[in-house]
């Protein structure tokens, strides 16, 4: 808003010393405003253009971008049913890396323990 | 003691009848000497690494923790299952580990469920529920209410199954 202000009032100086040097008026101050209200121009939409584009984006603080937001959904739900006694397990336990050996087919005739672990 | 220890007890004392194997959803750390992924314990079984969702939800060991995008949208649950013979589960832990079970109690109760699984008798009355499965029952381990008092007093606490 600062530098809005400043382009419009850099901009009516800047009209005013035209305004001047057509009627006649010529001199050393009137040169030297000339070229300071320009380059206040200038330099006041550059600045408005850059303080725009380095705010931070409207949505992240509006209502309505916050109302957006999932508000009710729990950190963590149930976790799906466990298999049961007796459940088939798939013959072949999927991953896209397998280490330390190839794994063991169910159903081979075999007891497996089967460790599923998770990051902590 | 952690529960990583204890599998590696039990995989010394059963490691010659019973097959071990480790699933996750992590990838493989990557050695910074060779650039090739390793594993993230060093067990002496398989371990399978970045295993998908979809397969985890297969075996029932996942849950939904909602959109929050930072975490992905599921994580898993860790379970110990053993498999039967036959390929069916024969017995699950029950997600102990989730629900904070002390490691030694957990190792306790594998520990029985693999000495009942090998017995003989229930190796001969598994064979026979395999061979005619309408007539012969499948045997199931029994884990003695007494022994495991402290465990069913602090999963009935939890209202655990």
């Amino acid at each position: 808003m600062a530098f809005l202000l400043l382009a419009f009032g850099s901009l009516l100086l800047l009209g005013s010393v035209q305004f001047l040097a057509r009627r006649g008026l010529k001199n050393t101050l009137l040169e030297a405003l000339n070229w300071i209200s320009l380059v206040l121009f200038v330099g006041s939409i550059v600045g408005f253009l850059w303080s725009d584009s380095s705010a931070e984006p409207e949505a992240f603080y509006s209502p309505a971008a916050v109302s957006q937001k999932p508000q009710d959904t729990p950190q963590e739900r149930r976790p799906v049913e466990l298999l049961k006694f007796g459940d088939p397990v798939p013959l072949e336990l999927e991953a896209t890396y397998w280490l330390q050996g190839e794994p063991p087919r169910m159903g081979s005739g075999k007891i497996i323990v089967l460790d599923v672990w998770d990051q902590l | 003691m952690e529960f990583s220890s204890s599998l590696v007890e039990l995989h010394q004392k059963y490691g010659q009848q019973v097959s071990f194997v480790s699933l996750t959803k992590a990838p493989p750390e990557t050695d910074p000497a060779t650039q090739k992924p390793r594993v993230f314990f060093p067990y002496p079984w398989p371990q399978g690494y970045a295993t998908s969702e979809d397969f985890l939800h297969r075996l029932g060991t996942t849950r939904d923790i909602g959109n929050n995008s930072h975490v992905g949208g599921f994580s898993t649950t860790s379970t110990v299952y053993v498999i039967g013979m036959d390929g069916r589960v024969a017995w699950c832990d029950q997600r102990a580990r989730t629900h904070h079970i002390p490691p030694d109690w957990l190792r306790d109760d594998l520990d029985e469920v693999l000495r009942q699984l090998l017995d003989p008798e229930f190796l001969a009355a598994m064979q026979k529920a395999t061979a005619s499965p309408n007539t012969s029952p499948r045997p199931q381990v029994k884990l003695d209410p007494k022994r495991f008092s402290k465990r069913k007093q602090f999963l009935d606490a939890r209202q655990v199954p």
